[in-house]
């Protein structure tokens, strides 16, 4: 299933919509929404790509039919995708424009001094030949490199340029037009640009691409506008070219660099178009103290072929292609983009994983105490507990050595009636010194609660790299993907942890996803961590620095 | 006594204490409570502090003592184990771990915190006593113990509902000389005097020159309160003998002009008691950061408002006997009302001064109509409030802001306050009506001096008045804070 940019940004948008899910209620209503999601689907040799896609595709249905016309301002994605697609109209108006009006300038021609056919191959033809090469250089070197999947330093200007100064201008530009919307709509535009430009950091390899595109694209109409001028200048009005030059003494030299420059052509236009001969250079040449009147017109005229081939060769084609080369590249990033990270891994988890609701039905079956007005409470206020559900399965209750390098750790075996068959397993690291054997259920019930997963191990560890690492090689199972530390919200995230984390991803955890889960203390009787506490926003701001999109900050939710 | 961020220490001459602890423990809060500095930073996100700063306090020109402002550990476990492993010489361990890691990010921070300390500063370590010990305390109190420097704990509880203190103590005996509770957000002068008194124990070479410190910090609060006295005083008999006054003719409507008049003088005494309120504010010292009146204060409500006379002054029991003090024969009004203000108002208008008219006494004025007594030439008058409820409540309001100022922490940031419970059993909420019967009558005396001028003053009545206030002063600093619950 193809995808686009905006396809992502939107994705990434709804599932922060669904992050900010504040009570368990609230989590609960997300799972059972895309549990649902996944049984419409035909899921049969539907890869996880294919299953996010059509996720992404049944939300924004629904975002569309709630939001209505008002939505468009407010999908990132699609916001992006207008703010390009005018940007882009723009910049091939102005370009081509700009192109037309400076060819059909410089060839002015009045009958006394002859088009200067140096300067308009330095203004048309080499000049974006250089930009050209310039870009390429800017591509491929990577000492410049701002982000390890590509070149950096066009990203940084353009991306500059397109989020931050364009959309002020396409502010301003259509409010002129009257089609901004304002008021809450303008809140929500400005609110999906501060989002694109968030998301920038995180997903700036896919954004570079559109960037170069729309770069060559006004380089590329720059040149057709100036062909065009060209030809229509020649087309209808009388020019006539010429060479000078102090310094060059001989035509023979001219001529053997219109015939490099030709070469690309010559092959297979004909003679008199491919170039002006070695008598027609001689015959254009200017001195201004003798003026053009002893000059042939025939030699005067045979420039413009030469210019505008050279044009097509030197300025249109190598845009041209740089443009497909950057469609495909485009394409080639947005198939590697990575849908194991751990926020979309927890969307699939949702959708897999089975959604256990416990429902309640009154239904009297010719009760003799049932009046037959209203229900009367009083009849059902008993609990009838003869046929509570037992726990299933065996578990093994966790013990510590005085040895801290040989932990015990507790793993659950078959225990079906609960996590659900299919569940995702996951492995939890609890730091020894803070949580007790006596918390583990609660931790399990947890994290199967507002995270769908089966906790598999809880592994108690020293927060000390040089002894865990053995630990958790030992003992994390293979198929246990996320794995979750338990953290402390109120604990600051200084380098020393930060660096603990850095060093499980590059270790023992190099290909397991790692989430950082906030709680608060053992201790407190909620271990919840409101959205808007300060220490997480200070947790998810650090993290976030970290540059590790495999590494995820989440929190107990009320 | 000034505080300079800039200067420059001399080691071994002034004491010179590095404050340091984990990241977002409230040590920037600490220090800027002792220093009296609400200019220093203060943040709820860790981090704030990326490098030291130290804090001088001065006398006259000379250091007295420095506080040294730390970043918080970064890396204490990578850190004790670098001190653990060290073979050296253990006197020179802060200095070879600054030299190892001078150049490397990773421990930028432990190098920046233990520098002060490296070139001979004492330890302060500050602790949440509102969270639990964790592994990464204990490894900061081992390097801190591993430095041999004199050291003591502070225990800074930022939230009120939980406390540790108990766990932290039970570790701090461990590695500290001395422990203290020190909450940044509440500490007052005495609780930063203890303080001082205790860092004198971490080291007997620095007793004598903290000596003088406390000497010092006794003396400047000394001095602020005279001033504050001097500022109080001075506001209330500006505020006691203001008048304002235009001159009538044919066209002015007197009702319009009595009304204009009013509410310039109104504005005025507003005036005087803000910038009352203003000097005050910056005699303890709070510059940077507006200090916010608690909710529930009466000095919520203006200065004419009608709870405020409600709320503060002499009960009307107390003004009568007040009113026997002053005599009849000044003219002025006791009033009983509630809201004495318009009859005291008005009585105070009573001057209209016209070629040849008499001054016009009180009540005599208040039942005139205006318009039969215009003269030409004539003058309307407002003030001086001949009320001496108003001597009462001018002072009672003072004395509160006072009282919320010199409680109020330089390291507090925040603007919540306590909420306290409107009492409204229709009881007086200032100092006055908590006076003695001698107090009331050296305000009598004084209300009586400055509101009748003589050509002879009454400069013992002024003086007294003065006394009487410098010693309010003085009860009120040395009320804790439960004894002022009751002062809103």
């Amino acid at each position: 299933m193809a995808f686009k940019l905006s396809d992502i940004m939107d994705l990434d948008y709804l599932l922060a919509l669904d992050e900010q899910a504040e009570t368990t209620d609230h989590t609960r209503s997300v799972a059972a929404r895309d549990r649902d999601i996944f049984c419409q689907l035909d899921t049969q040799d539907m890869s996880d790509t294919d299953l996010i896609m059509s996720w992404l595709a049944y939300r924004k249905l629904v975002f569309f039919d709630q939001a209505g016309e008002k939505g468009q301002w407010q999908l990132p994605g699609r916001v992006f995708f207008l703010l390009y697609r005018w940007m882009a109209r723009a910049l091939v108006l102005v370009a081509g424009i700009t192109g037309m009006a400076m060819a059909y300038g410089f060839l002015a021609y009045h009958g006394v001094r002859p088009v200067n056919v140096t300067l308009f191959f330095v203004v048309f033809v080499l000049l974006p030949a250089l930009l050209f090469l310039f870009t390429l250089a800017g591509l491929g070197f990577r000492r410049f490199a701002l982000f390890p999947s590509g070149p950096g330093v066009f990203f940084t200007l353009i991306s500059g340029v397109l989020f931050r100064v364009v959309p002020g201008i396409l502010k301003r530009a259509v409010k002129v037009f009257g089609k901004m919307p304002d008021g809450a709509e303008k809140i929500r535009l400005d609110a999906a640009l501060a989002f694109i430009r968030t998301k920038k950091q995180a997903y700036g390899f896919l954004f570079f691409w559109p960037l170069v595109i729309l770069m060559s694209l006004s380089a590329l109409f720059f040149s057709l506008g100036a062909l065009g001028g060209t030809l229509f200048r020649v087309a209808v009005s009388d020019v006539a070219f010429g060479w000078q030059s102090t310094l060059v003494a001989t035509p023979s030299l001219v001529h053997d660099a219109v015939s490099l420059v030709a070469a690309p052509w010559a092959a297979w236009v004909p003679d008199h178009l491919s170039g002006p001969t070695l008598e027609q250079i001689q015959g254009s040449r200017i001195f201004l103290k003798q003026g053009i009147a002893s000059l042939a017109t025939q030699n005067l005229v045979s420039w413009w072929p030469f210019l505008c081939f050279a044009m097509v060769f030197y300025a249109i084609v190598p845009r041209l292609l740089l443009i497909l080369a950057a469609l495909h590249a485009q394409r080639s990033a947005l198939e590697q983009f990575d849908f194991q990270r751990p926020r979309f891994r927890r969307l699939l988890v949702r959708m897999k994983s089975p959604v256990m609701d416990i429902g309640f039905k009154e239904q009297p079956e010719n009760r003799s105490d049932v009046t037959s007005g209203p229900h009367d409470r009083q009849a059902f206020s008993h609990t009838d507990t003869a046929h509570a559900p037992e726990i299933q399965g065996h578990i093994n209750q966790p013990h510590r050595t005085a040895d801290t390098a040989e932990k015990h750790v507790e793993t659950r075996f078959s225990d079906h009636g609960n996590a659900g068959v299919g569940a995702t397993p996951a492995a939890v690291l609890v730091p020894a010194s803070i949580w007790d054997a006596g918390d583990q259920d609660r931790i399990r019930a947890l994290v199967r609660q507002q995270f769908l997963l089966d906790v598999v191990a809880v592994i108690a560890i020293d927060m000390d790299i040089e002894t865990d690492a053995d630990l958790l090689e030992k003992h994390i199972p293979g198929n246990a993907d996320p794995v979750i530390l338990l953290q402390e919200v109120w604990q600051p995230p200084i380098r020393g942890l930060l660096h603990y984390l850095i060093q499980l991803k590059q270790g023992v955890l190099a290909d397991k996803n790692l989430w950082v889960l906030l709680t608060r203390t053992p201790d407190d009787e909620i271990l919840a961590v409101a959205a808007d506490d300060t220490d997480f926003t200070v947790w998810q701001t650090c993290i976030a620095r970290l540059g590790r999109p495999d590494i995820l900050v989440e929190r107990i939710r009320p | 006594m000034t505080v300079d961020a800039m200067a420059v220490p001399g080691p071994g001459t002034v004491p010179e204490f590095a404050v340091l602890g984990h990241p977002n423990e409230g040590k920037s809060s600490v220090v800027s409570t002792l220093t009296e500095d609400d200019r220093i930073r203060v943040s709820p996100f860790p981090g704030e502090t990326t490098v030291c700063r130290t804090y001088t306090v001065r006398m006259d020109g000379r250091d007295i003592i420095r506080f040294v402002d730390t970043p918080g550990f970064q890396v204490p476990r990578q850190t004790l184990a670098w001190f653990k492993a060290y073979a050296g010489d253990t006197g020179h361990i802060m200095d070879r771990f600054i030299k190892t890691h001078a150049a490397d990010p990773f421990f930028a921070d432990e190098c920046e915190l233990l520098a002060p300390v490296a070139r001979g500063a004492g330890i302060i370590y500050v602790v949440n006593g509102s969270r639990p010990v964790r592994d990464d305390d204990l490894a900061e109190m081992e390097i801190l113990r591993l430095t041999g420097r004199p050291r003591m704990a502070i225990i800074n509880s930022k939230e009120m509902d939980k406390d540790y203190t108990r766990a932290w103590r039970q570790e701090f005996g461990r590695y500290f000389n001395a422990v203290r509770i020190f909450n940044a957000n509440t500490a007052d002068f005495h609780e930063r005097i203890r303080m001082l008194e205790t860092l004198k124990s971490i080291d007997q070479e620095w007793e004598p020159a903290l000596t003088r410190v406390v000497q010092a910090f006794l003396q400047e609060w000394e001095k602020r309160n005279r001033l504050a006295c001097a500022y109080i005083t001075h506001a209330i008999e500006k505020s006691l003998v203001f008048s304002v006054s235009r001159r009538l003719d044919d066209r002015t409507d007197p009702v319009m002009a009595q009304e204009n008049l009013s509410a310039t003088y109104r504005k005025n005494l507003r005036d005087i008691e803000t910038s009352l309120f203003h000097h005050i504010r910056s005699l303890f010292k709070h510059t940077v950061y507006e200090v916010t009146l608690p909710e529930y204060s009466v000095l919520q409500h203006d200065l004419f408002a009608k709870k405020t006379w409600e709320l503060l002054g002499l009960t009307k029991k107390q003004l009568a006997a007040a009113g026997a003090l002053l005599g009849g024969t000044m003219g002025a009004v006791i009033d009983t009302a509630a809201h004495g203000l318009s009859l005291g108002m008005f009585t105070a208008m009573g001057g209209i001064l016209g070629a040849g008219s008499a001054v016009m006494g009180g009540r005599r004025m208040a039942e005139r109509s205006p318009a039969g007594i215009r003269l030409g030439g004539d003058r309307l008058r407002v003030g001086p409030n001949k009320n001496i409820q108003f001597l009462y409540v001018l002072l009672d309001r003072a004395l509160i802001y006072y009282s919320h100022i010199i409680k109020r922490p330089h390291g507090r940031r925040d603007t919540k306050t306590v909420q306290a419970g409107q009492d409204d059993k229709g009881e007086k909420l200032g100092f006055s009506s908590r006076m003695t019967s001698e107090q009331r009558q050296i305000c009598a005396r004084y209300f009586k001096a400055v509101t009748n001028p003589r050509l002879v003053r009454d400069k013992k009545a002024v003086l007294a008045f003065a006394v009487l206030v410098q010693t309010l002063l003085e009860e009120i600093a040395d009320q804790t804070d439960k004894d002022l619950s009751t002062v809103k």
